[in-house]
């Protein structure tokens, strides 16, 4: 330590406080907030919240003026005219369009008048409407296009023409980059979505935007949402895609906690895939043909069951030199099996000490 | 340029307030000009500090800073602002294009027209034959340089009698050294010489939360590798960190998302 440091001490009061909010079983940023005791009226303001967490917070009277709100996630997130977002980074964040699409309607009050018309038409002929309309050269920007696109959500009750929107709404980029991409998401996170509208705009996203690296990192936000199919989903698309090792330290943690065995299978199976297709054997359950779970502690009984399986498997398609000698070759598979066995125990260990050390929460109680 | 004559009049500043003086050191001047103006010079230092916790020491330093200047009985010349930039409409670029070709190309055309006259019926036919034989070697290696030099102010005049310090990203990002070594910051003319009785000016640097650094005292920073996994904890420890930073050093005032780390003061009557 540099001696020239001469710095502060912090109050018993003060460090009480910081040992709090670290050592709190939450992450939930609202909770912590409350924890901390930080105001929300002042206490946010220019400050670093980019890549937070917002799930299942009530941002109400939140003021982030000048705050760094870049790349911030969250589902279940509600705000209101009383959030505070003046002068704050927003790109990449869930409060990237709304924000912009507060200050347009304000700025355009007329433009539910058209939606009228659409609303009394039959579907064939809406798709027709919002298809020509949503190519019109007019829009100021990609926000005006894209409120209108959410009022004509709004204001269509069809599943398929809503699903079309999605799609038509790409042409938003045309006039601003990303921005359809942005819209998405924030159609992703919106607290009262239906499970169906989730899965329609989901795959919008997978659609156009599956090999994008922001995408899977804004993906990440939804691994905690309460609906199963739809975890399963956000972890297939972002475990599948190519960027997924930029996010292992998250989703790390989060599968950790992960309730759903389907998940936990579906995770360690995509993890394993980084070693070898090989050893992925190592992980799979004897006389299941499923992925092993990782909550289940691995002992030497489960690593024994799991290399016995794996070399009776190999053991099959093995030919013994026939020398006429019945005992002989029992003798010989039999000396060729323990060597394998010793071979695939001290691979199968070797795979789960390195999934450990990788991050994966095993449970090793073996030797 | 200062006269001598003058040099008497040299007035120090009247207070000094470095609470963190590792952190930011502002130190300032205020001299009067031969022209009756009053030049404000700084010398502004930053650096690291350390916060003593209990289970935890941190390293605070600071990506980016302001100095705030609030002046009364005289006005800040807008024209002699220290880094007062004034962009030009033309921006200049040099490009340096190297293009070599080489082509080999055999061509081979052939055209036949043929025309015959038949009786009272003419007769016209017309072929083209052609064969094109080539091979045709076209390479071609176009190197594009690109240069354009573009000057990095870490100090800059912004508006409200502001500027900004800030480290260059990729490079320096952490402002440490000095930032200003007696450079002029600007001068001020008083509203009126025979009636401005007081001049007062204050000269303030502080930070906003989300430029300031908080590490661990081994380097790792928190939320990432130290003690705490999760990234909102590691934020909210942060905003907690430079809160009771804030009441600390200024305990009178309500902390609004900045610290205010240093502070000058220059009262003529």
């Amino acid at each position: 330590m540099s001696s020239y440091l001469a710095g502060i001490e912090l109050t018993k009061e003060e460090q009480d406080t910081i040992a709090s909010v670290s050592n709190a079983d939450t992450d939930n940023f609202q909770q912590l907030a409350i924890l901390a005791g930080l105001d929300k009226t002042t206490d946010f303001k220019h400050s670093n919240l980019a890549g937070v967490d917002f799930s299942n917070s009530d941002l109400s009277g939140f003021d982030f003026t000048g705050a760094d709100l870049r790349g911030a996630i969250g589902s279940n997130v509600k705000w209101d005219n009383a959030t505070c977002f003046v002068n704050a980074d927003i790109d990449a964040s869930i409060f990237a369009h709304e924000v912009k699409t507060r200050a347009l309607f304000k700025k355009f009050p007329d433009l539910d008048r058209q939606l009228q018309l659409v609303k009394r038409m039959y579907w064939t002929s809406q798709i027709d409407w919002i298809s020509n309309e949503l190519d019109k050269k007019n829009y100021r920007g990609s926000d005006e296009l894209l409120s209108m696109a959410t009022r004509l959500l709004e204001t269509v009750e069809d599943d398929y023409v809503k699903e079309n929107i999605y799609f038509f709404t790409a042409k938003a980029n045309r006039l601003e980059g990303n921005s359809h991409r942005n819209y998405l998401f924030d159609q992703l996170r919106k607290t009262e979505i239906r499970a169906k509208d989730f899965m329609m705009i989901f795959r919008s996203v997978l659609s156009f935007y599956s090999r994008d690296k922001t995408t899977i990192s804004l993906l990440t936000g939804l691994l905690k949402h309460p609906d199963v199919k739809t975890r399963l989903s956000v972890y297939k698309a972002i475990l599948g895609s190519p960027f997924a090792r930029d996010h292992y330290e998250r989703v790390d943690t989060l599968v950790a906690d992960e309730p759903d065995v389907s998940i936990r299978r579906y995770y360690l199976d995509m993890r394993s895939r980084l070693l070898s297709a090989n050893l992925r054997r190592a992980l799979r359950y004897p006389e299941k043909s499923t992925i092993i779970d990782f909550n289940v502690p691995i002992t030497d009984g489960v690593i024994e069951s799991i290399t016995r399986d794996w070399v009776d498997e190999l053991a099959a398609n093995w030919t013994i030199p026939r020398k006429g000698d019945l005992g002989y070759e029992l003798w010989r598979l039999d000396e060729r099996k323990k060597e394998q066995l010793e071979h695939r125990t001290r691979l199968a260990k070797e795979v789960f000490s390195g999934l450990y050390s990788e991050g994966v929460p095993f449970q090793l109680q073996f030797n | 340029m200062l006269n001598y004559k003058y040099l008497w009049k040299l007035l120090e500043f009247v207070v000094r307030d470095n609470p963190l003086p590792e952190l930011s050191e502002l130190t300032t001047t205020f001299t009067e000009t031969e022209d009756d103006q009053v030049s404000l010079t700084a010398y502004q230092l930053f650096g690291e500090t350390e916060l003593t916790c209990e289970f935890q020491n941190y390293i605070l330093s600071l990506n980016r800073a302001y100095l705030s200047v609030t002046a009364e009985g005289m006005k800040m010349i807008t024209e002699t602002r220290f880094n007062y930039l004034v962009r030009s409409p033309v921006s200049e670029q040099s490009h340096k294009v190297e293009r070599s070709i080489s082509s080999a190309a055999e061509s081979a055309v052939g055209l036949d027209a043929n025309v015959s006259t038949t009786n009272s019926k003419p007769k016209i036919g017309a072929g083209v034959f052609g064969s094109k034989k080539n091979t045709n070697k076209d390479s071609s290696i176009v190197a594009v340089e690109t240069k354009e030099s573009a000057q990095f102010k870490r100090v800059v005049a912004r508006g409200d009698s502001t500027w900004e310090i800030r480290g260059m990203v990729g490079v320096d990002p952490i402002l440490d050294g000095a930032y200003l070594a007696g450079e002029e910051l600007a001068r001020f003319e008083r509203y009126s010489m025979n009636h401005a009785n007081r001049t007062y000016a204050q000269v303030t640097t502080f930070a906003k939360q989300r430029d300031i650094n908080v590490n661990t005292l081994d380097g790792k920073k928190l939320g990432r590798l130290g003690p705490q996994k999760n990234r909102t904890k590691s934020r909210i420890h942060d905003i907690l960190i430079a809160k009771f930073i804030h009441t600390e050093v200024n305990p009178q005032l309500k902390y609004a998302g900045h610290v205010q780390l240093s502070m000058t003061e220059y009262e003529n009557e």
